[in-house]
């Protein structure tokens, strides 16, 4: 059964038609990278899902319901989202605290947080960096430090939108590892991606933004 | 065709109608200017109706501040009570208005700023005789509100999709909760100008160093005629503030 489903979304901006009746549903658990040129309204696609981009037609809809009916913090335990800039989503001073920040919010037992995120912590491979303050991270680390932090909450969904930016080599294969674990957990992906290399070694299904609509690629 | 204002003479309307605006003590004054303003929005070309709507959310806000200003205003007579409580006085309403005023008033002047290109503005702080640096303040100010409205946006969502019910959360954890995205914000404007200094820097900038430009900013007859226009009409709205309002 479709978890997110675009119902004949139009998206117009400046009065250009970034995306045309789009329909598309992606299946509880699946996985799927969606590539397409600079511009060409991956980002704003992808934040349709969490309803921060309203479509100027059709609707979204996120478990069988329209998106605009849930509240945001409804959404975010439903679908985790990266952001492309890790900095707008680290929100306290040390990696552990950031780990435990939604949970501790939410009234989770001390011994719990502690545990996952010492789970997380070691997949992530953050140790080396719990003494570091969490801004003076590298970009590489603040990026597996927001993810990290989004698996904290056990999506159902995730949205990554360009995580491999800032990566190195050994970093992707890293990442590329930790979302086929994520994905065999059964945690639903979209991949945001330019990056070609990194798509190929991923069990996935490619979209493709262009024109106003959106195709499956094949070849890859 | 209507006629392309100097940019000297939007920063002298923008510094006029926010004089006015933080001088004034009289709501209807404060109308007056905000009307005024509203003219040479107009004038200026400002796409004022599509800015408003972006901005919505920031008015809303600004609205409930200041409500909440006008109840806790205690001085005045009571317009509004319940039972022994004074929910709302005279007073504190006519104030709230006039903060009201001042906020859009302030958003009018830049603007009115906004509507000229960076470098034009730049250039009209330098003939003026200002330094040139508070003209490139000011215009990178301008230019870079969209990105970090975005950028604030983005953390705000960022943090709303951690799953919190914020509204099950006492007052306390709600405070420190919102304290958190102000560390963010005030990062990623730090890194900004950061970036932005040491772009300046290799590419020669250096503060206090003179300058040769190009272009020279010339007055034409419209631009007369408006800076007289605003000098006379600001030079009323200031001398009735003691005499009228």
């Amino acid at each position: 059964m479709s978890y997110i489903t675009f119902k004949e979304v139009s998206y117009r901006v400046q009065g250009k038609n970034l995306f045309q009746n789009v329909n598309l549903a992606l299946a509880r658990g699946s996985f799927t990278t969606l590539v397409g040129a600079n511009g060409a309204g991956k980002t704003t696609f992808s934040k349709m899902i969490i309803g921060m981009v309203k479509p100027s037609e059709g609707t979204v809809l996120l478990d069988q319901k329209n998106v605009n009916d849930y509240k945001m913090y409804e959404i975010g335990n439903k679908v985790g989202y990266l952001f492309q800039n890790p900095n707008v989503q680290i929100f306290s001073p040390t990696v552990r605290e950031e780990l435990g920040f939604a949970l501790k919010y939410k009234g989770i037992a001390e011994t719990v947080i502690e545990a996952k995120t010492e789970k997380m912590i070691d997949r992530f491979m953050l140790r080396h960096t719990l003494e570091t303050p969490a801004y003076h991270l590298s970009q590489g680390e603040k990026q597996r430090l927001a993810l990290a932090t989004i698996l904290m909450n056990d999506p159902t969904y995730l949205v990554l939108d360009e995580p491999t930016t800032g990566l190195d080599q050994k970093r992707r294969q890293v990442l590329s590892e930790v979302l086929q674990q994520i994905h065999a957990e059964g945690i639903g992906i979209l991949l945001i991606s330019h990056d070609y290399a990194f798509i190929r070694k991923m069990p996935t299904d490619v979209l493709s933004i262009q024109n106003g609509g959106i195709a499956y690629e094949t070849g890859f | 065709m209507k006629p392309v204002f100097d940019p000297r003479v939007k920063l002298l309307a923008a510094t006029a109608v926010s004089t006015v605006g933080v001088m004034s003590t009289s709501p209807l004054l404060s109308l007056v200017n905000f009307l005024i303003g509203l003219i040479m929005c107009r004038i200026f070309n400002v796409e004022l109706f599509k800015i408003m709507k972006k901005m919505q959310r920031f008015l809303g806000v600004c609205m409930v501040l200041i409500i909440i200003q006008s109840l806790f205003d205690r001085s005045g007579n009571a317009i509004l009570q319940i039972g022994q409580l004074t929910i709302l006085t005279d007073i504190g309403m006519y104030r709230g208005i006039n903060y009201l005023f001042r906020v859009l008033i302030i958003l009018i002047s830049g603007m009115i700023i906004a509507t000229s290109s960076m470098k034009a503005t730049i250039q009209g702080f330098v003939q003026l005789g200002l330094p040139y640096e508070f003209g490139f303040m000011a215009g990178l100010g301008v230019r870079f509100l969209p990105l970090l409205t975005e950028e604030i946006r983005n953390t705000y969502v960022s943090m709303a999709l951690r799953g919190i019910d914020v509204n099950r959360l006492s007052l306390a954890k709600r405070l420190e909760m919102i304290g958190s995205l102000f560390i963010p914000v005030v990062y990623a404007t730090l890194l900004r100008g950061k970036a932005l200094a040491e772009s300046a820097q290799s590419r020669g900038f250096v503060i206090g160093g003179k300058r040769s430009t190009f272009e020279k900013l010339k007055f034409e007859k419209h631009d007369y005629v408006g800076t007289l226009a605003i000098s006379m009409i600001f030079a009323v709205l200031l001398v009735s503030e003691r005499l009228v309002f």
